[in-house]
């Protein structure tokens, strides 16, 4: 009797615990805590592998070998498994993140999710290999791809920094064209000289103009990816600091030309 | 007969010296001149030889003139006070009494339209301080603000992962 309303109990609630689970969205939040966790399985798993390693080197038994094989496996599944999580953390971020164009969006989490399909391959494949020497080569192409695969995970960061410029951007410009066509208004009242907020007004429109020149800027060099630059993580990198600086120098011509519009709103209502 | 009695007059004039300056408040040396010299010869004649042979043997003190003492009577006194307190109690009476009737016209201090002083005229402000599309404009400058400040350029937690590429099982 008691074995039977257990049952019972358990068929109730199942589905509907099921049913919650499909209905939580796997957004950036989430896909961030999985690679967060992928990154923690990776760091034990590299550890066992670099005393295997050594072990292996010092004792050239076939138990070691065997064991220096098994721990090789492990952090090469955990590295592709963090290479996955993270490239699936970019996609959602880059879906979450707007002022990014449909195109441009869809064209790189198209590249992302071909790079994510070739590591998925790619780790299928390891626990096929046979020989210390093929987990070598395994490893070898691995980072052979990876050299593209960073490219595209610095262009997608690149995007999503550009994306959130771009709707500041918007924001300013959508404050300025409210603020000016009050000035107009103002001015055909005639009980207020307008003429100098609209001179600052002018000056804020060349602030986010600039603003714009500099996140074009940013777009040239993050196509220098695929050029020489991009040939070494070194050059990579630095090639990502002068995007993210120029992206900084945009977002600070848009700080300047909010302080001219609270100035202005100041002595309009001052 | 003159002499006589002249001299019985120096003696008792010299011992009557000191009492003599007293009133008089003069010094025995100063000369005897004019009417006063004439008053006192003829009031006291046979003084003036006696006088310089008392000087020889008695020498005459100087004394400082004393200030006569004014004495105001203590009725002034008293009465100068009775007349303040009663001056006091006088002005204390009136500004009661302008109070109370202040208060009675319902008034409880000086109009301020009577003032004789003109009031400090506050210039105007905008004619668009509380323009709705001004403050809504206000509005999203502030909230555009906090966006701004909120902005990361770099995603701090997307950085690309450090791994360990370097796999080979060589010395």
């Amino acid at each position: 009797m008691k074995n039977a309303v257990f049952v019972i109990l358990v068929l109730l609630f199942v589905p509907t615990i099921a049913h919650a689970q499909v209905d939580e969205q796997y957004d950036y939040a989430r896909a961030y805590q999985d690679y967060v966790f992928t990154q923690d399985t990776y760091d034990s798993s590299l550890s066992d592998y670099r005393l295997a390693r050594s072990q292996y080197l010092q004792a050239q038994t076939l138990v070691a070998q065997t064991k220096a094989r098994d721990a090789t496996v492990k952090m090469l599944t955990a590295r592709d498994d963090v290479i996955i999580a993270y490239l699936t953390a970019i996609r959602l971020r880059l879906t979450e993140t707007e002022g990014i164009g449909e195109v441009t969006r869809t064209g790189i989490q198209e590249r992302i999710d071909s790079e994510v399909s070739w590591f998925r391959d790619h780790k299928s494949r390891i626990s096929s290999a046979g020989t210390l020497d093929d987990l070598v080569d395994d490893s070898d192409e691995a980072n052979d791809r990876f050299q593209e695969t960073e490219k595209i995970a610095y262009e997608a960061l690149s995007l999503i920094a550009g994306g959130k410029v771009d709707v500041l951007r918007g924001e300013l410009s959508s404050i300025l064209s409210q603020t000016r066509e009050k000035s107009f208004e103002i001015e055909s009242n005639g009980d207020y000289d307008i003429s100098v907020v609209q001179r600052w007004l002018e000056e804020i429109e060349q602030k986010i103009t600039r603003s714009l020149d500099k996140s074009i800027e940013a777009q040239s060099l993050t196509q220098e990816f695929y050029g020489k630059k991009g040939d070494k993580a070194s050059g990579r990198s630095d090639l990502f600091n002068d995007v993210t600086a120029a992206y900084s120098e945009a977002m600070q011509l848009l700080r300047d030309g909010n302080n001219f519009m609270k100035e202005i709103l100041k002595g309009l209502t001052g | 007969m003159d002499n006589q009695p002249n001299q019985n007059s120096q003696q008792d004039t010299a011992q009557q010296m000191p009492n003599l300056q007293d009133q008089t408040q003069q010094p025995t040396q100063r000369p005897i001149s004019g009417s006063q010299g004439v008053q006192s010869e003829q009031a006291t004649p046979p003084i003036q030889e006696p006088l310089q042979n008392a000087s020889v043997t008695n020498t005459p003190k100087m004394k400082i003139p004393k200030m006569p003492h004014l004495k105001i009577p203590r009725k002034a006194v008293i009465g100068a006070i009775v007349l303040v307190v009663i001056f006091i109690v006088l002005m204390v009476l009136l500004v009661v009494a302008q109070n109370f009737m202040n208060a009675n016209n319902g008034t409880t201090g000086p109009i301020s339209e009577n003032s004789p002083t003109p009031t400090p005229t506050t210039t105007l402000g905008s004619p668009y301080a509380d323009d709705p599309d001004i403050l809504d404009i206000k509005n999203k400058v502030e909230e555009f603000e906090s966006s701004l400040n909120s902005t990361r350029i770099r995603e701090d937690t997307l950085r690309i992962p450090v791994l360990e590429w370097d796999v080979n099982f060589e010395n």
